[in-house]
């Protein structure tokens, strides 16, 4: 396989300027990702500071609802900042020290991302930007409050669709001016490489603990693991360590939008091999090449492209991708959280959503639901079109 | 094959190389900038090719390509105004963009499209030195390679870059993205230095340049002067072109001087 690629995908598609500060990470990267020093750090905070382990919970109530496999949740929506974000940035905010960079720069779509980096900067003393589309600021209120108590400052986009796309573009725009200096701590495992490979590692602490959790709680490997999937950070780092696993289904859940003639965030489902922000992937373009706007009803699976490992994953059929609708995710957000006591993030809804579609399998299945996230950053919004 | 060179280095002289966005304001308007462009003495002209994310563009450039867009540009009229360029001069054109502007439908048509309407170059801003296919694809068209270094390319990656043999380096004078202005001419002249001992192939320089003032700066610096910003900017605000004309030809006359 090339450097950088999975498959076909992946890469380094970025203006110039930023390819030697991308060659920096990636050695860096190698030289400490098994450095003991630097792995005690990360473990330290995971501990004490994000609260790791997440739990592996059995859903009782809702296994006995749906009356189909032993459902169980990984709980990433129980981490510090309510989401698996935290995960990556993290150990990308200790990378950012170690090359010398005291100005981090991120984007966000959902706020999670961005609340994530804020609070990490918070705690080590970095200044943060958080690049965020203006549509974005209106429907995520509550975190945008977040990140700016938190003492970040956030950068609202007005231009193209003013979501996490053009987001991600002008955190791009501002890292090839300040390159020197900054560091940019991407959301997803997107982006040029080696960004993906980080972000899949960071985020892989929660597969490997579910690992360990599934032999201690059930004494097998989960049959089926559940996960949403935007750019793919929360699916690919619960996926990852079960690779090698053929026995386990891979389900990454893509957002469809209203109805199937909307163009959701189903990038792999629905899109086409381009580039974007970066890397070879699947993206929703038009023949041109042109980039389309999307539509979610969740702010985080609202993004056109998709992490080119996942891209990879589904060409090799190693894992299965499938969408949900807007209206199938909102019910599965009421529903989970009246039957479980959890609100989920909408995100995390349309993984839930999915176990409706299985409930045929049999009933000594183990099935995994990676919890993303809790809904508390949704209320508002769900609130204000409950009202409508 | 690529073709001849798309300028040539003569001694004392600097090339005038204005870049416009394809469609904008208005197939008309660009048709028509493309002509005053020429008639003003270009050498080489940069024709941006749109894209819904062009991340190494600034807001005046990235406006430009979103409204070219929301006027339905496609690549046929660029084609069909590149033609009709060619009834009256010669001056080469070069594509400029984004990679996956160049490879949908597929690189092949998209190569033969901008070849056969007499584009005579390609210059993809995020297009990386191992993707040697897609460059081919275009030289096998006759369309000559341009190839883009930044102040921080390291000297491992200007060897693999040459590599491809561009038929012209893009030297961007700064750490940014189009019309931000902080041009360093003490690192610029260093660098141009060591890039002309590393190839014997013509060196031009852009981002950033603005003023009369800069113009004078670089031009012994460098084989040719890219415009951009500034030239998008006065056709967005007058689509009469007026303004454009009062803009360049200063520009045009210290170049030349
Ligand atoms: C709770 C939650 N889940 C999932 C996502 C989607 O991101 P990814 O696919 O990278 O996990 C987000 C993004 O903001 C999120 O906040």
């Amino acid at each position: 396989m090339n450097k950088g690629y999975f498959g076909d995908y992946g890469g380094l598609f970025i203006p110039e300027t930023l390819s030697h500060a991308l060659n920096e990470l990636e050695k860096l990267y190698t030289e400490i990702k098994d450095d003991k020093d630097f792995n005690l750090q990360l473990t330290d905070i995971y501990k004490d500071y994000v609260g790791r382990p997440s739990p592996l919970y059995f859903a009782e109530s809702l296994t006995k609802h749906l009356n189909g496999p032993k459902i169980w949740f990984k709980r990433e929506d129980l981490n510090h900042t309510g989401a698996h974000k935290i995960n990556n940035t993290v150990g990308q905010a200790l990378l950012a020290k170690m090359l010398g960079k005291k100005r981090i720069i991120a984007e966000t779509g959902a706020g999670q991302h961005g609340v994530a980096t804020a609070t990490i900067c918070a705690k080590l003393g970095l200044e943060c930007i958080v690049y965020m589309g203006a549509k974005d600021i209106e429907r995520q209120e509550l975190n945008v409050f977040k990140i700016e108590t938190l003492g970040a400052s956030i950068v609202p986009v007005h231009s193209g669709t003013a979501t996490l796309k053009d987001a991600l573009n002008e955190a791009i725009r501002d890292w090839v001016t300040n390159v020197d200096t900054s560091h940019y701590i991407i959301g997803s495992v997107t982006g040029p490489h080696p960004y993906p490979t980080i972000v899949r590692d960071f985020n892989a602490i929660s597969g490997k603990e579910l690992k360990e959790q599934s032999l201690n709680q059930f004494k097998a490997l989960p049959d089926m693991i559940i996960a949403c999937v935007g750019g793919g950070s929360n699916a690919m780092g619960v996926f990852h360590p079960f690779i090698e696993d053929k026995t386990v289904e891979l389900i990454g859940v893509e957002a469809g939008g209203k109805d199937s003639s909307d163009i959701g965030g189903a990038s792999i489902t629905d899109g086409s091999t381009g580039v974007l922000h970066g890397a070879k992937t699947k993206i929703l373009q038009s023949n041109s090449g042109n980039i389309l706007e999307t539509n979610s009803i969740s702010a985080g699976l609202d993004y056109p492209g998709v992490g080119p490992e996942h891209a990879y994953l589904a060409d090799i059929k190693r894992a299965k991708y499938v969408k949900i609708f807007d209206d199938e995710a909102l019910e599965a957000f009421y529903e989970i959280s009246r039957i479980e006591g959890i609100i989920p993030a909408l995100e995390t809804a349309h993984a839930l959503a999915y176990l409706k579609k299985i409930s045929a399998l049999d009933k000594s299945k183990n099935v995994v639901v990676n919890m993303s996230g809790r809904g508390d950053k949704d209320l508002y919004s769900v609130m204000k079109n409950a009202k409508h | 094959m690529q073709n001849t060179s798309l300028i040539t280095i003569k001694d004392n002289q600097t090339a005038f190389i204005p870049y416009l966005v394809a469609g904008h304001t208005s197939n008309e308007v660009f048709s028509s900038a493309l002509r005053l462009l020429n008639d003003v003495g270009a050498d080489l002209i940069e024709i941006g090719i749109p894209f819904t994310d062009p991340i190494a563009e600034g807001k005046i450039i990235e406006s430009a390509h979103h409204h070219a867009l929301k006027n339905d540009f496609v690549l046929d009229d660029v084609c069909q105004i590149v033609k009709k360029f060619r009834t009256y001069s010669d001056t080469p054109v070069i594509a400029m963009g984004y990679t996956n502007s160049f490879i949908n439908p597929s690189s092949e048509l998209i190569a033969t499209k901008l070849s056969e309407c007499g584009v005579n170059g390609i210059l993809i801003v995020d297009l990386p030195a191992s993707e040697k296919s897609i460059i081919n694809t275009f030289k096998n068209n006759q369309l000559n390679h341009v190839q883009l270094i930044a102040p921080t390319t390291q000297l491992n990656l200007i060897e693999e870059f040459l590599e491809n043999d561009p038929a012209l380096i893009y030297y961007i004078t700064q750490r940014g993205i189009t019309g931000s202005n902080n041009l360093n001419l003490e690192e610029i002249s260093e660098k141009l230095s060591a890039l002309k001992k590393l190839s014997n192939k013509p060196v031009i320089t852009g981002f950033g340049i603005k003023t009369v003032e800069d113009v004078k700066n670089l031009k012994t610096l460098t084989d040719g002067i890219v415009i951009g910003s500034p030239i998008v900017e006065k056709i967005s605000l007058d689509p009469s072109l007026t303004e454009l004309k009062k803009y360049v030809e200063p520009i045009v006359e210290t170049i030349k001087a």
